[in-house]
């Protein structure tokens, strides 16, 4: 989870008593969501997500009893070896069935070292750097000592066959089958990191053929999850109808939108 | 403590500089050690902190 569906919103600077109670359910059940997450992943003792609110605005974090925020531990054979910091800086207009989410961070640090190895942002109104990006500060030798720690599954298979560890093992996730980047990302990246030599209108070129992609992208995954498509559609106006013969569907471990 | 915890614009401001007195830093010193990541862990989480504290003081001003 890196986000929630952000639309536009409006700040508004007094809050109802009506929109307090709807605020406060859809904070209590986002916090509560992470919660269940991590703890469903890394176990029970994986610190509680709380929502802080001011107005309409909600910082959505682990926090400590001081009520300072709270990196997850993270364990690697028992032992813990790296943290997770995960904060959400969410919005609400007042009518939404969503909070928006204006900044999320996930950075990963190894134990006591408070340069991180890897942020994981997004960032609700920036096209430049892109919105949703990684970067990575970690060197080879923090990467290639995890890359081999474990005493199972990937590491131990690395150290099994005496394969020396290398950064380039490491698999990146980037969004999935339906959101994964584009080559389009990929020039806009060298572009603006390295400012390699682009010919007139080369701008314009690239967003017609990233439009042309996300677009594509968001039909095939309304293939892969139509029912979800025409409920956002109904709550747009539309009418749709479902058909008389519905089309054939794949088995849901077969649905590429929910793979990693 | 409750999962969703609401405070009023006194409440963050007061916290906010019990924080920054509880790291003997100035917000500026504080942003400036952040950016070039030489805090310490405990330091860095109370930066973290006080970024969130800004974000909901920032909607209200």
């Amino acid at each position: 989870m890196f986000g929630t569906p952000s639309r536009a919103s409006t700040i508004f600077s007094t809050v109802t008593a009506d929109e307090v109670k709807i605020l406060d359910s859809l904070a209590e059940g986002f916090a509560d969501q992470l919660t269940t997450l991590t703890r469903g992943v890394l176990g029970e003792d994986t610190p509680r997500f709380h929502a802080l609110n001011m107005g309409s605005r909600i910082r959505v974090s682990p926090i400590a009893e001081n009520e300072v925020v709270q990196r997850i531990p993270i364990r690697i054979d028992g032992q813990e070896r790296l943290s997770l910091s995960v904060r959400y800086f969410c919005c609400w207009d007042g009518s939404s069935t969503f909070m928006a989410t204006d900044q999320a961070d996930v950075h990963l640090f190894y134990q006591g070292v408070p340069d991180p190895l890897l942020r994981y942002e997004y960032v609700r109104n920036s096209k430049e750097p892109p919105g949703a990006h990684l970067q990575v500060h970690a060197h080879r030798d923090e990467m290639a000592y995890l890359l081999r720690l474990a005493d199972r599954g990937r590491p131990k298979q690395g150290l099994r066959r005496d394969k020396l560890p290398r950064l380039a093992e490491m698999h990146l996730p980037v969004g999935g089958h339906r959101m994964r980047p584009a080559l389009e990302d990929v020039l806009l990246f060298l572009q603006r990191e390295f400012a390699i030599d682009t010919i007139p209108g080369w701008r314009a070129v690239l967003d017609e053929h990233l439009r042309n992609w996300r677009l594509m992208q968001l039909k095939t995954a309304v293939r892969d999850a139509p029912d979800a498509a025409a409920q956002v559609l109904r709550s747009l106006g539309y009418s749709v109808v479902e058909p008389t013969v519905p089309a054939a569907r794949q088995a849901p471990e077969d649905v590429k939108l929910f793979w990693p | 403590m409750p999962t969703v915890i609401h405070k009023t614009r006194g409440e963050l401001e007061e916290q906010r500089e019990q924080l920054l007195a509880g790291v003997h830093m100035s917000y500026e010193e504080l942003a400036e050690r952040a950016a070039t990541y030489s805090l310490s862990l405990r330091e860095l989480d109370v930066w973290h902190t006080i970024e969130g504290l800004d974000y909901l003081l920032d909607g209200d001003s």
